[in-house]
């Protein structure tokens, strides 16, 4: 099945104008699709089949009247369950969460995606409330990774990173807070976008980390992730933190390529003391095709890059204490023991070191953005991850460690930050490449992302565990 | 648990209860064991030169409602 079904959403956005394809046959090759799969790759909390049968009916005859919504009308994605909806529930992948939280309806970005024609799949899994691992012992299933289902899709926006990965959805909505769009999307073999602090709203969302959380979108290739982020951004009254900014079309500046542009490799250690061999050398080659665009590549270090990244996670941790003392305080043991014991870790800070943090945090941001413009430096790229997605049991401490994340960073600064696919290691598992721009420059880094998937095509590799 | 485990356990399970937070032994115990690791990550953060800086998070007094 699906030899018809395109991989992105350009190409099923160009097949349904074309007449080869219709919404109604999108959604139902898809929700087969996920029959199929959704027991071996644990992809789905709640799927709204008759519902999104229903929109693609209408999306069919909209557009046989000539009434088209833009590049996502008709095309299925599905919505990290951590983001509220109208057709159902909210669980966060938590027996916590109060079911009620989610009788909000819509969060505002879930409703830009539908009112631009997208067709709401359903909830994708997550780690419980977008933090911790895996946990086995709750009744939730397991995201596993499509390229092997030993391993984990790396999280916290699993369930749409292993849906794009598996074609079971052409995009999605993930959330990040120290990685959780960029992670999955590298382990997944997909793009996924951690936009600029402020440009979508992240109301209706259950927060972790208030501070450094962030909305983005996750699908094939960065075009793709384009498309979306042209109907997620902008302010909303709901979320305070939004920055009121003229609008920008994002597909049109994927197409400015990065002819001109200086890019900083980050040569901080961390990086490769945190990264196999492997994912050195494709990222090496990752920096080479980009030069071969047209870009100019210089070599930097960026100030305080380990306080920004630890003090991503110590922040996030007191941030989500915060939101969750009062009912952990009671219901401790209703909570995944991953998660538990990640956010009561916010309750070992003082209130003057949360406060140092963020002093730090405020002076890392300000040296880094100097250094670039001392440097005249338009973006930074490193690896994403130091190594391919891990196995449930047995994996190599390095590959699980704190220090093969290269994504925290960007959650203290709000920088925009994308993950590409960049080849594979050894085992044949994606690896990423990170593009990292200055505030609100998120369309100069899905520009540099599609230059680089142009002269690339990792991020269309298809994994065994395919529609 | 060392006699600096044994304080750390006591101050981590302090620490908790002052949040509400009960949790059982053994996991109490594995937070201890993280806590001094935890307090010399924190403590690099007051080796950087902040100056006065103040903190990211301000209070914004001057922040206007958008219209609903």
């Amino acid at each position: 099945m699906g030899s018809s079904v395109p991989l992105t959403i350009a190409d099923a956005a160009a097949a349904i104008r074309s007449g080869e394809q219709t919404s109604v046959g999108l959604v139902a090759a898809l929700q087969q699709a996920a029959d199929r799969l959704d027991d071996s790759l644990g992809t789905w909390i709640a799927r709204f089949d008759a519902p999104a049968m229903a929109a693609a009916e209408i999306a069919d005859d909209e557009l046989a009247k000539g009434h088209d919504r833009g590049p996502l009308h008709g095309i299925p994605l599905g919505i990290k369950d951590i983001l509220a909806t109208d057709e159902g529930p909210t669980t966060a992948q938590s027996l916590v969460l109060d079911p009620a939280w989610g009788d909000q309806g819509d969060a505002p970005v879930v409703a830009r995606l539908r009112e631009a024609g997208a067709i709401i799949m359903g909830k994708t899994t997550t780690m419980e409330f977008a933090i911790g691992r895996p946990d086995f012992s709750k009744p939730f299933p397991i995201p596993r990774c499509p390229w092997d289902t030993d391993r984990w899709t790396g999280g916290s926006s699993s369930g749409t990173g292993n849906g794009v990965a598996s074609g079971q959805i052409f995009g999605g909505l993930g959330t990040d807070t120290a990685g959780s769009v960029r992670l999955p999307a590298t382990y997944n073999g997909i793009s996924g976008h951690k936009p600029t602090f402020g440009l979508v709203p992240k109301s209706g969302c259950v927060p972790l980390g208030m501070s450094y959380d962030h909305v983005g979108p996750m699908a094939r290739s960065a075009w793709d992730c384009a498309a979306m982020l042209n109907v997620m951004a902008g302010a909303h009254p709901d979320d305070r933190t939004t920055v009121d900014r003229p609008a920008q079309d994002y597909l049109a500046a994927v197409e400015r390529g990065v002819e001109g542009l200086t890019v900083g490799v980050v040569t901080n250690e961390e990086i490769a003391d945190g990264s196999s061999d492997v994912t050195m050398a494709a990222f090496a080659e990752a920096v080479v095709q980009l030069e071969a665009a047209g870009a100019t590549v210089i070599e930097v270090t960026v100030p305080l890059y380990q306080q920004l990244t630890e003090g991503a996670f110590l922040g996030l941790e007191a941030e989500a204490l915060a939101w969750h003392r009062e009912t952990m305080a009671h219901r401790w043991d209703d909570y995944g023991r991953p998660t538990r014991l990640t956010i009561a870790q916010g309750a070992l800070l003082t209130a003057a070191d949360l406060v140092q943090i963020e002093r730090v945090r405020h002076v890392a941001r300000a040296k880094t953005l100097a250094m670039m413009d001392d440097g005249q430096i338009d973006l930074l790229v490193s690896p994403t991850t130091g190594y391919g997605a891990a196995p449930f049991t047995g994996a190599d401490p390095a590959s699980i460690a704190i220090g093969a994340l290269h994504t925290p960073a960007w959650n203290s600064t709000g920088f925009p930050a994308l993950s590409v696919p960049m080849g594979f290691d050894e085992d044949h598992l994606p690896l990423g490449l990170q593009i990292i721009g200055r505030p609100f420059a998120d369309g100069l880094v899905l520009a540099a992302g599609h230059s680089y998937q142009e002269r690339t095509d990792w991020h269309l590799a298809v994994a065994p565990n395919h529609r | 648990m060392t006699d600096d485990g044994d304080d750390a356990l006591e101050t981590v399970r302090a620490l908790l209860a002052a949040s509400g937070l009960h949790p059982p032994e053994d996991e109490v115990e594995r937070l201890a064991r993280l806590y001094p690791g935890l307090r010399r990550t924190v403590e690099r953060f007051y080796g950087v030169d902040v100056g006065d800086e103040v903190p990211a998070a301000v209070f914004r007094a001057d922040h206007v409602e958008m219209d609903r």
